[in-house]
């Protein structure tokens, strides 16, 4: 397997009042093509920042992010932008989505945005439409964003996060806002993805969602205490094997100290 | 939460706050100084005359001694005179003037004068009394008018010559005039009593010596009408005409308060502007205290009482700002003048506190929003800071526009509401210039010269005998025919073939059934009146018919088809008023006689500048016209076309053209506070919607280029409005204006490529530079910001 993302002493200090704040001291961590890897921890200890570092979407203070062989965190804004247009997807626990845009075009932005394919604003358009109905959610295409359901709208989220093709999915905790079957929904999608060979990489507080990952780390204090090979969670594990694989991630998060 | 909500905007809206606050200032520092301006300059005649002594009649006698003498018999025995100044006076004409040497031109008559106790007060350009010992023999003083218009320095040598005696006197400075100041076709000349003497020696008996008379009197129109008809009285003034005299002032301040109103408007839209966007961010906060009990009247006041504060501060500052800035405005529109009025302070007050109470009302008004929402609705809206109420319009997908262009249309589409302020306040800021723009070309329009009076032609002229083609005033029908018959001849002999024709000036009194008064005429010569502009009605066809102006309308109370008896060389005659004519260079207060009137000799005043007519000249090209009239200026020296004598005769064209480039700043700073403004709002408003547009990796470019398209098209949309109104808006708010200056229809001129191609141009662009500046701020935003947004 294949390196897609790798964390080399990654440091983040924010200085808030004059008082150094060191959220992120020497992180390293990797994570392979194909692999959907959970990023968990307490609140307050650099979950978030981790992942934004680790996406170029904030600046790392010191350290190397090793995204698809180019190191990122010395990439100008203007590169990093066309990286995260081409090769990232993001999901946001708030569902951020243009105002004024119906939720086709909102999914449809960052395709017609990009350089990659030579296609014509149709043919974006039909593949949107296409995604959104792998998604199920192909009968909202025209609505305004406030015409859906909070589950609608994150799988809008989803699908606009993956209008391009990236090679690895970040979200931040994708499932935070939503009731239970929403979340079970969004999760599924993500399985989904990561099944057809999407990289995934979240951040999560669920053990549940965590469960259905094949690696998962846990961050405190700034640093990553530990890590949890789970294996490939397959569409066709029982209950009774979910269930196994959910308790054993929840005895591993208590000796961590959750 | 009240008092942190309001640190809080205090504190994080510094910019919008501190633009906010600079609107109020300027909009209070234009009104209260216009205000008191227009005030001034409506009742500164009055005030003016008060000071300078001037009484309620003045008249000017000159000419032989016997005539003279009567005149003073007539003064110092009249019932009707209170009591009376006088102030010796020497008329010489411009001919008589040297500066560098060479002889004065287009100036008209200078009336060589003297301050005295007994006479009336001269002012220096501080507003101090030019008392006599203050003007030591060897110096001159001259109107601020005639000092630019030479381009003399103090220390300059101005040389009189009289009678073939020649005096180099010293220029020491300029003098305000109440009577001469403002005269288009006479100025004051001021010297000492020594000099005055030593000029009036061996000039004994010559008509230009002679005597100005400031009466005091409670019949004023009786008064007028009775020196007015004795030999040697050359001119009578009574406080009306004077007051008509000053009348082109109001133009120039008269648009300043236009400028006053428009920003007080522009004020009151970004008010509510900044109110609506303060709102909606504090949308959460407003849910919460809902929540919690707190009345909607408290929450408002929270609001209200920031607006208010800084209404407060804008205003006192405004206020404190408008003194000096109506010194200022006063010295642009009226330089010759001592202004001033009785109100004094008050009235800049006045028009502050107006100011702030409608802000506190417009404040209280639009947070009225507060009101419109539950609780929870508050606190779910604002939680996103976005509140989802917006309809797309448009679809990328079905659309061929790049992105920023997309989201930029998209915007104004489905919010138009948001925009429409913003349209309002470019639009209204255009419109200024616009008008302006309009209003000086206009001012120079051959369009303008049939409201002064004048019929059309090809050029007019002042011209005189053959010797000195110079000579101002022509004082019989003998001289006219003669006058004429030459120029005709020398033109044609010069291959111009033209016809000559003028106007003669009298006196025509005017009785109605409940009115009567002394009114100036014009009776066509050479022409006819049928050539002359009829705004109303139909030109006289016969010699008892006449062509009034609205204001000797309005003044003997008849209207078209009434009679009026006039006085004629055969009697009492009944005329009937056939039309209304403008005519501005009376100020209003003239009549169009037929050219077969049969005035009275004793009437007759002068011929008043000639019409030269090409016979050709609906077929000559405009190279043709070109050269000819180069040709008759170099012949003679007062030549004119339409638009240099509507200019000469209105005045105000050279001011007005320094307030529209003033006005341009103005409206390019506006711009820019409403674009700093505006632009920070929307990228506060929409900081989630830029930093998701980051984190799915659109270049900040893009982002800035989506923000500068979408100000771009609001102005592109304001300036298409603008252009639109700008013929309507310009007559709503001139014709008021002009109409005091005795024009009831003005055609209005139109700037074409100011109007339509440069001032909308710049303000477009000034609009997109400024967005593209402010909307740099965006860079600052980054994708990791949307883990921040609350």
């Amino acid at each position: 397997m294949t390196k897609i993302l790798e964390v080399k002493n990654l440091c983040k200090t924010y200085v808030v009042n004059k008082r150094q704040n060191n959220v992120l001291k020497n992180v390293n961590f990797s994570v392979e093509e194909g692999e959907l890897v959970a990023i968990m921890g307490p609140s307050g200890s650099g979950k978030s920042t981790l992942l934004y570092s680790a996406s170029g979407m904030d600046a790392a203070t010191s350290g190397q992010v090793i995204f698809d062989g180019e190191d990122i965190a010395k990439m100008s804004a203007r590169d990093l932008a066309a990286v995260r247009l081409d090769k990232m997807g993001f999901i946001f626990q708030q569902m951020f989505m243009m105002k004024n845009l119906t939720i086709l075009d909102n999914i449809i932005l960052p395709a017609v945005e990009s350089k990659k394919g030579n296609e014509s604003r149709k043919e974006i358009e039909a593949r949107g439409r296409k995604l959104m109905k792998l998604l199920g959610i192909e009968e909202v295409a025209d609505n305004d964003i406030n015409e859906v359901s909070g589950g609608q709208l994150q799988r809008a989220c989803i699908c606009r996060s993956m209008i391009n093709h990236p090679k690895v999915l970040f979200a931040d905790e994708p499932t935070g806002a939503l009731n239970r079957s929403s979340s079970d929904e969004v999760m599924k999608e993500l399985l989904k993805l990561n099944a057809q060979g999407t990289t995934v990489v979240m951040v999560t507080h669920d053990a549940k969602v965590a469960s259905r990952c094949t690696k998962v780390f846990y961050i405190e204090d700034g640093n990553i205490k530990g890590s949890k090979e789970l294996g490939r969670c397959e569409r066709t594990l029982s209950d009774a094997e979910m269930a196994k694989r959910e308790r054993e991630i929840n005895n591993w998060l208590i000796e961590q100290g959750w | 939460m009240v008092w942190h909500i309001f640190t809080k905007d205090m504190k994080r809206k510094k910019t919008m706050n501190g633009i906010l606050l600079a609107f109020i200032i300027l909009a209070a520092m234009f009104t209260a100084s216009s205000l008191s301006v227009m005030v001034s300059v409506l009742r500164g005649a009055d005030y003016f005359a008060d000071i300078s002594d001037v009484g309620d009649v003045f008249i000017m006698g000159n000419g032989e001694e016997e005539d003279l003498a009567k005149i003073q018999q007539c003064v110092e025995n009249s019932d009707m005179v209170d009591s009376f100044r006088v102030n010796r006076l020497l008329a010489l004409e411009e001919g008589d003037f040297l500066f560098n040497g060479e002889a004065l031109q287009d100036e008209g008559m200078f009336c060589v004068l003297t301050p005295s106790e007994n006479g009336m007060k001269y002012f220096d350009h501080d507003d101090q009394v030019l008392t006599a010992d203050r003007i030591h023999n060897g110096e001159v003083y001259l109107t601020k008018s005639l000092k630019d218009h030479l381009g003399a320095k103090v220390g300059d040598t101005i040389t009189v010559q009289v009678n073939g005696k020649k005096m180099d006197l010293t220029l020491a400075g300029t003098h305000k005039d109440c009577i001469y100041g403002i005269s288009m076709n006479s100025t004051s000349v001021l010297i000492s009593a020594e000099d005055m003497d030593s000029l009036l020696q061996g000039c004994e008996g010559d008509a230009r010596i002679g005597n100005m008379y400031f009466l005091k009197t409670d019949h004023p129109t009786d008064l007028k009408n009775s020196l007015g008809e004795l030999n040697g009285v050359s001119m009578v003034v009574d406080r009306d005409l004077l007051k008509l005299m000053y009348v082109p002032c109001i133009l120039i301040s008269g648009i300043f308060l236009i400028v006053g109103v428009i920003l007080i408007a522009v004020s009151f839209l970004i008010l509510r502007f900044s109110i609506r966007f303060s709102i909606s961010e504090e949308f959460r906060e407003i849910g919460v205290m809902k929540a919690i009990g707190i009345g909607n009247f408290k929450i408002r006041s929270i609001f209200t009482i920031k607006y208010i504060c800084i209404g407060i501060i804008g205003c006192v500052i405004g206020l404190v700002f408008s003194f000096p800035f109506a010194t200022c405005l006063k010295k642009i529109s009226m330089p010759s003048m001592v202004m001033g009025n009785s109100l004094g302070a008050i009235l800049n007050v006045v028009g502050v506190l107006a100011i702030l109470l409608a802000i506190i009302g417009i404040a209280f008004r639009f947070t009225g929003l507060v009101k419109r929402s539950t609780p929870i609705e508050a606190i779910r809206n604002g939680q996103t800071g976005e509140r989802y109420k917006q309809k797309s319009v448009l679809h990328l997908g079905r659309s061929k526009l790049p992105s920023p262009s997309f989201l930029a249309i998209n915007d104004i589409l489905s919010t138009p509401r948001r925009y429409i302020s913003m349209v309002i306040i470019f639009a209204l800021c255009v419109l200024l210039t616009l008008i302006l723009s309009n209003s000086v070309v206009t001012l120079r329009s051959d369009a303008l010269v049939e409201t002064c009076g004048f019929m059309k032609a090809d050029l007019y002229a002042t011209l005189g005998d053959a010797e000195n083609r110079n000579l101002n005033g022509i004082d019989s029908e003998e001289t006219i025919q003669k006058c004429a018959e030459d120029t005709e001849r020398e033109l044609a002999e010069h291959g111009i073939p033209a016809k000559l024709s003028t106007r003669y000036v009298v006196n025509v009194n005017l009785e109605s059934p409940t009115a009567k008064g002394m009114h100036t005429g014009y009776i066509p010569w050479g022409s006819s009146v049928s050539d002359y502009q009829c705004i109303k009605g139909s030109v006289p066809k016969a010699a008892n018919e006449i062509m009034i102006t609205k204001q000797v309308g309005k003044e003997l109370d008849v209207s078209i088809g009434d009679t009026v008896m006039v006085d004629t060389k055969e009697g009492r005659m009944e005329c009937m008023v056939t039309g209304y004519y403008d005519c501005m260079n009376s100020l209003g207060d003239a009549v169009l006689l037929h050219e077969n009137f049969p005035y009275r000799q004793e009437d007759f005043l002068s011929g008043f500048m000639f019409d030269i007519r090409y016979e050709d000249s609906d077929t000559i090209s405009d190279q043709v016209r070109a050269s000819r009239e180069a040709t008759v200026k170099a012949l003679y020296k007062k030549v004119y076309t339409a638009g240099e004598l509507a200019d000469k005769i209105t005045g105000c064209s050279d001011s007005m053209a320094i307030v529209e480039k003033v006005l341009l700043g103005v409206t390019v700073v506006v711009i820019l506070l409403a674009v700093i403004l505006m632009e920070r709002s929307f990228i506060a408003d929409e900081k989630s919607q830029i930093a998701l547009l980051k984190a799915v990796g659109m270049k900040d470019s893009k982002i800035i280029r989506w923000h500068v398209v979408r100000f771009s098209i609001v102005s592109i949309v304001a300036a298409l409005l603008a252009m639109a109104l700008n013929v309507p808006m310009t007559a709503l708010l001139l014709n008021p204006i002009f109409k005091m200056m005795g024009g009831d229809s003005i055609s209005y001129s139109i700037a074409g490529t100011k109007v339509f191609i440069l001032y909308p141009l710049v303000a477009v662009i000034a609009t997109a530079c400024f967005t593209f500046l402010v909307a740099q701020y965006t860079r600052t935003i980054t994708a990791r910001d949307t883990a921040s947004i609350e």
